[in-house]
């Protein structure tokens, strides 16, 4: 069962799932259905640190959007 | 004590001390799971084979007949080319991964080891395996009183006899550990079915990682053996496993995977039985024919284009597709199906016979499962196409795909005479010297024939990110 997956994020950085690299930020990425831990490539300036999501019921045209912001600078 | 008597007691001991040696090769522990290290995907050089073109190959069995069609497509693919980045690249050269079953394994076996020394005229794999009496090898090895003895053992089987046919024609002392030392393309995944899940077995460092056996202590010759391994003819080939002693650590695909029974058993029955070899009293896996739980070996290709990691399949071609790597992908399935012409039972009203039932049960669900299999890896490529033009239409960013889907079939040939022939060749290690010639010659005109083939190799115009499927 293909489903489809939307990682947003400030910047091109490449989505990691369960722990290993798989896609790429603001493109649409296949996945089969089910649960993923999704988390973004180094470095650690983004939040959440890690997502857990079930992907399903999803289109090409309407991806499950898991969204990480930017860190608040430290000061 | 008479002479008689005494040669018969050195007799019998020499039986019973024959008896008690014959067992099956053992398979070594793994120490430690080690992923830089043995047969994996991973750890193939890719320098004279780009990922941007994926190039998967399967090989149905069918005993001679699969691994002659096999031979023609491989012959043809040598002698292609196709434009990569303005350069021209050797077919062959470009092959990723050769998934292969039964008959097809001994071709895609010998080429991985050997390369193009397979294509030699009258070379070793023409002369000991594809053009001889590979059944008379396996007969004679069964009517030796010598083995009489041995097969007594209950640790080995006429599978052990076939393996040492096989060690001693085509593969000599050759291991895992030679494919893994030689580092390059293509990955060979040679299925084989564990009689106890009913699942697909393949040989790959990381299938054995949970039962913590060293791929590279396996031979080859035991590999093709268990792949071609056809139920009665031969014993269950047995290997021996080691759960719980390398520290293996399960990947987290597989608790992910556990939760989904209801929006996604496929996945979930994946993890369950990833789960099972790793449970303490297995010491030992059974296997048999690749063909019992996928005839095509076409499986492999399907979870490799639905698993988004590397962890769930080392070779994830949807991973490569979801990063970007690869730009195009092509799956020629070389199909050796045969059709039973000859059944002639709907011409008259008596019931078929017990050999007639018994034969449609054998053969008929793995027909059909074949069918589907092949069904659903269209399918599965057409909904990519699909996905990829929605998300054009929308903007959400897809990566776009070449796909192209070759089928290599003899339901192919459009004349009916032809396509008979080839569909009534049996099942057989052993095929007339024209037969061979004549499935070589088809394999290659099947292939050069499909459309898709054509477009790849520049000979028709593509149709960027679009399904080429005929």
């Amino acid at each position: 069962m293909a489903e489809y997956l939307k990682v947003v994020f400030p910047q091109r950085r490449e989505v990691w799932l369960d722990g290993e690299p798989a896609a790429w930020t603001q493109s649409v990425c296949q996945v089969d259905a089910g649960w993923y831990t999704v988390t973004l490539a180094p470095p650690q300036d983004f939040t959440p640190e890690c997502q857990r999501v079930e992907v399903i019921d999803t289109l090409p045209s309407a991806p499950l959007i898991v969204e990480f912001t930017l860190k608040e600078p430290g000061p | 004590m008479s002479p008689l008597a005494k040669r018969s007691i050195m007799l019998l001991v020499s039986l019973t001390v024959l008896t008690g040696c014959a067992s099956f090769p053992e398979a070594e522990p793994l120490e430690r799971v080690d992923t830089g290290s043995g047969y994996r995907y991973a750890n193939l050089a890719g320098a004279d084979n780009s990922e941007n073109l994926f190039v998967i190959v399967s090989f149905s069995g069918g005993g001679t007949r699969a691994a002659a069609l096999a031979y023609g497509v491989l012959e043809t693919l040598r002698d292609s080319w196709v434009e990569m980045d303005g350069e021209p690249r050797n077919l062959l050269d470009e092959v990723d991964v050769i998934s292969s079953v039964s008959g097809g394994s001994f071709t895609a076996a010998y080429y991985g080891l050997h390369r193009d020394a397979i294509f030699e005229e009258g070379g070793r794999f023409q002369r000991e395996f594809l053009y001889r009496d590979v059944e008379s090898d396996l007969k004679r090895r069964l009517l030796s009183p010598y083995n009489w003895a041995r097969l007594a053992s209950p640790t080995f089987g006429r599978i052990e006899l076939a393996e040492e046919v096989y060690q001693e024609r085509l593969f000599d002392q050759a291991s895992f550990a030679d494919l893994a030392d030689d580092g390059r393309k293509p990955f060979l995944l040679i299925n084989a079915t564990d009689m106890d899940k009913g699942s697909q077995f393949t040989f790959v460092q990381s299938q054995l990682d949970p039962m913590c056996v060293d791929l590279d202590s396996i031979p080859l010759s035991r590999a093709v053996a268990a792949s071609s391994n056809f139920p009665i003819a031969f014993t269950p080939l047995t290997l021996n496993s080691y759960p719980g002693r390398c520290g293996y650590r399960e990947p987290p695909w597989v608790a992910n995977a556990l939760e989904g029974l209801n929006t996604n058993p496929r996945r979930y029955y994946r993890a369950r039985h990833w789960q099972r070899y790793q449970e303490p009293e297995r010491d030992y896996v059974h296997l048999l024919d690749g063909g019992i739980s996928d005839n095509i070996g076409l499986r492999p290709a399907l979870d490799a284009l639905r698993a988004p990691t590397l962890q769930e399949v080392e070779w994830s071609v949807l991973n490569k597709m979801n990063r970007e790597i690869v730009d195009k992908l092509v799956v020629i399935v070389v199909d050796a199906k045969s059709e039973d012409l000859a059944a002639d039972f709907d011409t008259s009203p008596r019931s078929p016979g017990p050999k007639q039932v018994i034969n449609t049960i054998a053969t008929t669900p793995l027909a059909n499962y074949s069918f589907d299999t092949v069904e659903l890896l269209r399918e599965t490529l057409r909904d990519r196409e699909d996905a990829q033009r929605l998300s054009l239409e929308a903007g959400t960013g897809m990566h776009q795909i070449d796909l192209y889907y070759i089928y290599v079939g003899f339901d192919q040939l459009e004349d009916d005479v032809e396509r008979a022939r080839f569909q009534r060749i049996p099942t057989r290690f052993h095929l007339p010297d024209e037969e061979v010639d004549a499935l070589r010659l088809i394999g290659a005109k099947l292939l050069k024939q499909s459309p898709c083939f054509q477009q790849l190799v520049g000979q028709r115009e593509g149709s960027g990110g679009r399904l080429c499927s005929h």
